[in-house]
C-alpha cells in the first residue's frame, strides 16, 4: 500500500495549475484534498505519472455566499463551507454527513463532484439544487450543468486538461423545504441509501416544485422523476407522500453492494425517501424552523 | 507517600502510556539498521489454483531480489499444527506456496529491495501463471465426499471430527424424549479478524559469522517463536534471539508462526543483510488469521418448571486452508461445543464437532476462543425457551444458573469451574438494567425497543494440558525476576511482554506489594528472550494470573533475602520484621527502622558487614504455581432499538457484570471490558470477513471490513464482583470477558424487539439487510431473492459415537 512514484506540481494558482494539466496532457491528475485519490493510489487502482496539487492555489481557496446559494473555489474543504453560518441549511446538513470531520478538513467540495462516487452526498447536492460546475483549461472555461457533469461512475464531462475549478449550488426558493437522510451502517460511512428532497409548496400545500434526488443505490446519484412527478400540483399528505415514495425507484437501475442488495436499498429506500418527504413539507411550511432545525 | 493497604486494588495509572502516547514507543517500524532491506509479497489473488510458472525476470532488472519457494524450501522445515488430538489432520504449511496456492492473500514470493515501495513496484512485476482450481468455500458442502480437495494428500476436506460432553451417550437421548418443551435453533457467526492497531512486522538480521538471527518481531509469544523459528530454520535455541518492546495489539492473533514471518528471516539469512517486512492493512485482512467461522445447530430440553435437562449441539466449524502452528486449527471449535453449558446446571450434553479445511486463510484463536459464539448459542437457546414456557427470561436463568454452593462445578463437558458468582452476577446485572428508563425514547423514534442478557463462563490462565501436553511449544508457567538495585529501587523482568494491555503496571502493583517498595520505584522490562527469563506469551486471559503470580513468587523471595540481611543489621529476628512503603520496621515499632535502600546498598557494595553465609543476592526467579485453570464468569445486557425502516440497530445501554476474582486494577479491567466489548458489538452487527463463492475476498480493505468506531459504541457501564480464585494471589484473568458475552447479549436484545413482531434473525453479523427481510418475511412480504445466510449443519446420527473428549483450555 505504497504510492507508485510520481511527480509532483504543487500550482500556486488557478493558471499555475491549467499549465501544468496542458504540459503534462492526461498522464497528470488534479490532486485536491487526496482523500480519495491517494487511497487509490495507495492501492495502485489509480498510476497518475504527475499530480498537480491545487489545495493551496491561493485564487483557488475563496467560497462566495450570495443569496443563500455559494460559488464555491477548487480548493475549499468541505469543512469550511460547512462551518459557515452564512451557508443554506440544506448544503451544510449534507456536507455533515460527508465522512468524519478529519475527512472534511483535508477534502474538497469540488474534488469531491469530480470524483463522482455514486454514493457521495455532493453530486446528488448538486442535482437538487440544480447547480453547475465551472471547468477551466489552458484554452478556455465551460459551465456545466448538474444534470449533464456526471456520466457514470466515477465518469464526469471532465476532459483532459480541464480542472473544477469552481462549483455553484443556488440557493432554493425560500418558501421550500427540505430534507437529508441516508441509511449507514456506522456513523460517517457512505450511504446505503441516500436521499435529498426540496419541495415547495403554496398556502394549501399545494406542491410546486418537487426534487427527490437519491444517492448510493445506482450508478450515479440521479432523480427521482417518477417521484417528483407524482407530487407536482398534488396536496401534499400522507397519502400523496406515501404514494410518490412507492414510486421512487421506479425506473431507476438499483444496484446493491456487499452491505445491502439491491432488493433492500429499495425497500429501505422507499420509507426513507416517505420520511424525507414528510420532513421537506413541514419545513416548507415554517422555513424559520427547518432553519432552526439543521442547526441543532 | 505512605500506604498501608496494598497497591494491588488501586487504579493506578498505566506505567506504560506515556511513552506510547509521546510516540515514544518503539514498534517493528520504529527500528531501521543500516543496510535495512524491505521486503514486499507476491500473494495468490486467487483462492485454489496450481501454480504453473512464475516469471521474476522483469523485478530483477529493476534491481529487486525475488525468492520463490524454490529458493526458500532448503532452508526451512515445513510445518503444521498437529496437536495430539486423535485424528487431527492438516497439510504441511511452508513460507511460500509451492505447487498449489490455497488461499487468497498466501503468500507465493517474496521481493526485496531497498525500500518497500520499490519493493511493490518490483512485486507488481512478477509474473505468475495460475491455473485455477474449483475453490472449497462451504465448510458444510467441504466436508462431501467427491468434492474438490483443499490438500490432495489428506484424501477428505476433514481436519478433525470429534464429540463432547456426558459420557453416558444416551442420557441426552433419554432427557429429550421427557422433556415438556425442546426449542431448536441454527445459527452462525460470520470469519473475523482482530485488525491489531499495529500489523504484523518483522525485522530479521541475521549474523552469518555467528549464524545467529535476530528477530525483532510483533508477536504475544516470543519465546514460543524463538523455539519454532529454530525449529524451523535449523538454528540453535540460543541462536534465535526475538525482540518485542511495544505491540499494539494481537487479540491471540500473534500467536503463531506465520509464512510471511518466516520468509523474512529466510530472505535475511540468503541475503546476509537486514530485512524488513511491515504488513499493510490489505495483508492483514488477507493474511492475518481469521476466527469465529461457525455454524451451530443446538437444542436445549427442559422440564414444565423450566429446569434444563439436555443440550445437543452440532457444529461445523471452518478451519480455513492451514492448521496453524504451533496453536491448530481446532481450538475454536473446541470450546464451541465445550463452553456451551456456561455457569447452567446442564445435566446431559452432546456435541458433534468438525472442523472443515477450505480455501480461507487459516482459522485460529481470537480473543475469547468459542466462546462468544458458544455463549451466543446457548443464551439463544435460553431465551427461544423462556418464550417456549412462558417464562420471563431472567427467572429462566434464575431457575438454572449455578449457586455457590455447588462450586467446584464440573460442567457436563467437562470443565472444572473452580469459584464464581454466577447468580449473583444475574442479579445484579437484572438491577442494573432499567428498560423503562429507554422506552419514552424509543416510542419517540418510533423504533423497536429490546432487552438482551447473556451470562458466562470463561476459560482463563489454563496449564500445561490444552497445548504443552500435546505436543505444542507452549507451557503453563512464565519466569519473573526480580532484583533489587543498589539504591534500593526494584527492576522486574518479565518473560512474557505485554501486547497493549498494561502488563508491567499490573506486574509492579504486585511486586510493590510483595517486595514492599512502593510502586514508583519498580521499573518493568520484558521483550528480549536473550535476556530475559522464559514464559509462554500473552494468551486464554493468563497474564494476570501467571506472570503476576511469578512476580509475587520472585518478589517473596527477594523479600525474605532482604529480611535476613536487615534482621543482622538491626540486630533483630527476621521474623519480626516488615517492609513497608521501602522501610524494614520492627513490626510493632515503627520507629526502629532502616531504609530498604541501606539494605540494598550493603548486599551490593559493604558484604564485608555481613555473615558468609548470608544470602547477598538480591534477586530471584520466580515461577507460577497453581491450580490448571480458572474460570471466570459474569453477566452482559444490551438494551438496543431496531428501526423498522431501515433495519438498523442501535444500542442504547450495556451494563457487564464481571467477577475476574481479586483486581489488581480496576481501569485496566475496565479497559480490558470495554474493548472486548467493542469487539463483541463489532461481531454482532458489522463485521464479516466476506468471501465469495470462488473464494474471494471481497472485504479488502476497512471500507468494507466494518469495525466499531466510537460513535457506534453505547457507553459500557461495568460492575465488579470479586471471588477470589484458588490462584495464588485470587486474581482470575480478565482479557477477553468482554468478548465472549457481547455478540449474545446483543443479539437476544435484537430478537427480543423483533419477536414484537414475530420475527427473529440467526445470523451474525445482524445487517440492517436481515433485520428488515426477517420482520419483512414475519409480516408476510417475501423478498424475491434469495437470502445470503449460510447454511447449517443438520443432526448426525450418533450411531457410531466414539468416547468423548476432554477438553482444557485457550481462553
Ligand atoms: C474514510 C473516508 C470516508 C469518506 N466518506 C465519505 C462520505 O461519506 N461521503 C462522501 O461523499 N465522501 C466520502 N469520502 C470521500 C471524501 O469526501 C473525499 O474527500 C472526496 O470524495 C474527494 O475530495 P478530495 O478533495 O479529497 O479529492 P481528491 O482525493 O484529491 O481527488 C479525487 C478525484 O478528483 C479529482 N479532482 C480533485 N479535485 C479536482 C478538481 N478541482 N478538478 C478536477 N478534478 C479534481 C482528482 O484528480 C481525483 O481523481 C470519504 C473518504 C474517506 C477517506
Amino acid at each position: 500500500m505504497k504510492l507508485p512514484a510520481f511527480a509532483y506540481h504543487r500550482a500556486d494558482s488557478l493558471a499555475d495549475a491549467v499549465d501544468a494539466l496542458a504540459v503534462h496532457g492526461p498522464e497528470a491528475r488534479v490532486l485536491g484534498g487526496g482523500q480519495s485519490l491517494l487511497p487509490l493510489m495507495a492501492l495502485r487502482m489509480s498510476v497518475p505519472e504527475v499530480l498537480v496539487d491545487i489545495s493551496t492555489a491561493a485564487d483557488l481557496r475563496h467560497h462566495e455566499v450570495h443569496d443563500g446559494g455559494v460559488t464555491v473555489g477548487a480548493a475549499v474543504t468541505t469543512r469550511t463551507l460547512e462551518t459557515d453560518p452564512g451557508v443554506h441549511p440544506l448544503i451544510r446538513s449534507c456536507l455533515a454527513r460527508i465522512g468524519h470531520v478529519e475527512i472534511r478538513t483535508r477534502g474538497t467540495v469540488c474534488g469531491s463532484l469530480a470524483h463522482a462516487d455514486p454514493a457521495a452526498e455532493l453530486p446528488a447536492l448538486l442535482l437538487a439544487v440544480e447547480g453547475s460546475v465551472e471547468l477551466v483549461a489552458a484554452h478556455g472555461s465551460r459551465v456545466v450543468p448538474a444534470a449533464e457533469f456526471v456520466a457514470g461512475p466515477y465518469t464526469t464531462s471532465i476532459d483532459d486538461g480541464e480542472l473544477v475549478a469552481a462549483a455553484t449550488l443556488p440557493a432554493i426558493a425560500a418558501s421550500a423545504g427540505w430534507s437529508v437522510r441516508e441509511i449507514a451502517r456506522r456513523s460517517g460511512d457512505f450511504a446505503l441509501v441516500g436521499v435529498i428532497c426540496v419541495l415547495d409548496v403554496d398556502r394549501s400545500r399545494r406542491c410546486h416544485d418537487a426534487r427527490v434526488v437519491l444517492f448510493g443505490v445506482a450508478a450515479t446519484a440521479v432523480r427521482a422523476t417518477a417521484a417528483e412527478e407524482a407530487l407536482l400540483g398534488e396536496i401534499v399528505d400522507g397519502l400523496s407522500v406515501e404514494q410518490a415514495a412507492e414510486l421512487a425507484f421506479t425506473g431507476v437501475d438499483v444496484l446493491g453492494d456487499l452491505h445491502g442488495s439491491a432488493e433492500y436499498r429499495r425497500r429501505a429506500g422507499a420509507r426513507l425517501v416517505a420520511a424525507a418527504l414528510d420532513e421537506a413539507a413541514d419545513r416548507a411550511h415554517d422555513t424559520t424552523t427547518s432553519r432552526a432545525a439543521a442547526r441543532a | 507517600m505512605t500506604l498501608t493497604d496494598g497497591w494491588v486494588g488501586r487504579r493506578v495509572r498505566r506505567s506504560e502510556d506515556p511513552k506510547i502516547l509521546l510516540g515514544r514507543g518503539r514498534f517493528v517500524d520504529d527500528v531501521r539498521p543500516t543496510r535495512c532491506l524491505h521486503a514486499a509479497f507476491v500473494r495468490s489473488p486467487v483462492a485454489h489454483a496450481t501454480i504453473v510458472a512464475t516469471d521474476a525476470s522483469e523485478a530483477v532488472q529493476a534491481g529487486a531480489t525475488v525468492f520463490t519457494a524454490a529458493d526458500l524450501d532448503p532452508l526451512c522445515t515445513p510445518w503444521k499444527g498437529l496437536l495430539d488430538w486423535p485424528g487431527l489432520a492438516a497439510g504441511d504449511q511452508r513460507p511460500l506456496a509451492s505447487g498449489k496456492v490455497r488461499h487468497v492473500g498466501e503468500p507465493v514470493a517474496i521481493v526485496v529491495a531497498a525500500s518497500r515501495a520499490e519493493a511493490e513496484d518490483a512485486a507488481e512485476l512478477v509474473d505468475v501463471e495460475y491455473a485455477e482450481l474449483p475453490a472449497v468455500v462451504d465448510p458444510i458442502a467441504a466436508l462431501e465426499p467427491g468434492g474438490p480437495l483443499v490438500h490432495d494428500e489428506l484424501g477428505a476436506n476433514l481436519a478433525f471430527e470429534s464429540w463432547f460432553g456426558t459420557k453416558d451417550e444416551h442420557a441426552v437421548d433419554a432427557a429429550f424424549a421427557q422433556a415438556t418443551a425442546v426449542v431448536e435453533v441454527a445459527m452462525s457467526t460470520a470469519r473475523h479478524t482482530a485488525t491489531a492497531m499495529e500489523p504484523r512486522g518483522v525485522l530479521a538480521e541475521y549474523d552469518p559469522v555467528a549464524r545467529e538471527l535476530t528477530v525483532r518481531i510483533s508477536t504475544q509469544a516470543p519465546n514460543m517463536l524463538q523455539s519454532a523459528f529454530a525449529e524451523i530454520l535449523g538454528l540453535r535455541e540460543n541462536s534465535v534471539r526475538m525482540l518485542t518492546d511495544e505491540v499494539g495489539g494481537a487479540f491471540g492473533m500473534k500467536a503463531h508462526v506465520y509464512p510471511d514471518e518466516i520468509a523474512t528471516c529466510a530472505a535475511s539469512m540468503l541475503l546476509g543483510r537486514p530485512v524488513s517486512w511491515i504488513q499493510d492493512r490489505a495483508e492483514s485482512l488477507q493474511s492475518d488469521t481469521q476466527a469465529r467461522d461457525e455454524r451451530v445447530r443446538a437444542a436445549i430440553a427442559l422440564a414444565g418448571d423450566g429446569t434444563i435437562i439436555g443440550l445437543r449441539s452440532e457444529i461445523v466449524s471452518d478451519g480455513g486452508a492451514y492448521s496453524v502452528y504451533p496453536r491448530s486449527m481446532v481450538t475454536e471449535g473446541i470450546q464451541v461445543s465445550t463452553i456451551m453449558p456456561g455457569p447452567y446446571r446442564v445435566p446431559a450434553y452432546r456435541s458433534h464437532l468438525r472442523v472443515a479445511i477450505t480455501n480461507k486463510a487459516p482459522l485460529a484463536v481470537y480473543r475469547a476462543v468459542g466462546h462468544p459464539v458458544a455463549i451466543l448459542v446457548m443464551e439463544a437457546l435460553l431465551d427461544e425457551a423462556a418464550r417456549a414456557v412462558k417464562l420471563d427470561p431472567a427467572e429462566l436463568r434464575r431457575r438454572n444458573i449455578l449457586k455457590p454452593e455447588e462450586l467446584p462445578y464440573t460442567s457436563a463437558a467437562g470443565h472444572v469451574y473452580d469459584s464464581g458468582s454466577h447468580r449473583e452476577s444475574l442479579e445484579r446485572l437484572v438491577d442494573r438494567i432499567d428498560i423503562g428508563r429507554h422506552a419514552a425514547a424509543a416510542r419517540r423514534r418510533g423504533t423497536l425497543l429490546g432487552v438482551g442478557i447473556a451470562c458466562f463462563v470463561e476459560v482463563t490462565a489454563p496449564g500445561v494440558a490444552f497445548y504443552g501436553a500435546r505436543g505444542a511449544p507452549i507451557t503453563a508457567h512464565d519466569q519473573v525476576e526480580v532484583r533489587v538495585e543498589p539504591d534500593g529501587t526494584a527492576t522486574v523482568l518479565l518473560g512474557t511482554p505485554g501486547q497493549g494491555q498494561g502488563l508491567h503496571t499490573t506486574a509492579a502493583q504486585v511486586v510493590a506489594d510483595h517486595l514492599g517498595i512502593p510502586f514508583d520505584r519498580i521499573n518493568v522490562l520484558s521483550g528480549d528472550t536473550r535476556t530475559m527469563p522464559h514464559g509462554t506469551g500473552v494468551w486464554a486471559s493468563r497474564s494476570a494470573v501467571v506472570s503476576s503470580g511469578a512476580a509475587a513468587a520472585a518478589a517473596r523471595e527477594v523479600k525474605a533475602r532482604m529480611l535476613a540481611i536487615a534482621a543482622h543489621l538491626m540486630e533483630v529476628d527476621a521474623s519480626d520484621l516488615e517492609i513497608v512503603d521501602g522501610a524494614v520496621r520492627v513490626a510493632g515499632a515503627p520507629d526502629s527502622r532502616i531504609d530498604v535502600a541501606h539494605v540494598a546498598e550493603v548486599a551490593h557494595w559493604r558484604t564485608h558487614q555481613l555473615p558468609d553465609d548470608l544470602q547477598v543476592a538480591l534477586a530471584a526467579i520466580g515461577e507460577y504455581r497453581g491450580p490448571n485453570v480458572t474460570f471466570n464468569n459474569g453477566a452482559h445486557g444490551a438494551v438496543v432499538e431496531v428501526d423498522e425502516s431501515s433495519g438498523l440497530v442501535r444500542i442504547v445501554d450495556y451494563v457487564c457484570v464481571e467477577d475476574c476474582g481479586v483486581l489488581i486494577n480496576p481501569d485496566i479491567v475496565d479497559g480490558q471490558i470495554r474493548g472486548g466489548v467493542a469487539q463483541g458489538v463489532g461481531g454482532a452487527l458489522l463485521e464479516r470477513l466476506h468471501y465469495d463463492g470462488d473464494g474471494q475476498l471481497l472485504t479488502s480493505t476497512l471500507l468494507d471490513y466494518l469495525l466499531p468506531a466510537a460513535p457506534d459504541l453505547p457507553d459500557i457501564r461495568i460492575t465488579h464482583i470479586e471471588t477470589p480464585s484458588p490462584t495464588p494471589l485470587g486474581v482470575k484473568g480478565a482479557g477477553e470477558a468482554g468478548a465472549a458475552g457481547a455478540p449474545a447479549a446483543v443479539h437476544n436484545a435484537v430478537n427480543n424487539a423483533l419477536a414484537q413482531r414475530g420475527a427473529r434473525v440467526w445470523h451474525q453479523p445482524i445487517t440492517p439487510e436481515r433485520v428488515l427481510r426477517a420482520l419483512d418475511e414475519a409480516a408476510d412480504r417475501l423478498w424475491p431473492d434469495r437470502s445470503d445466510a449460510p447454511a447449517v449443519p443438520r443432526w448426525t446420527d450418533p450411531e457410531s459415537e466414539p468416547e468423548c473428549d476432554q477438553p482444557e483450555g485457550d481462553g
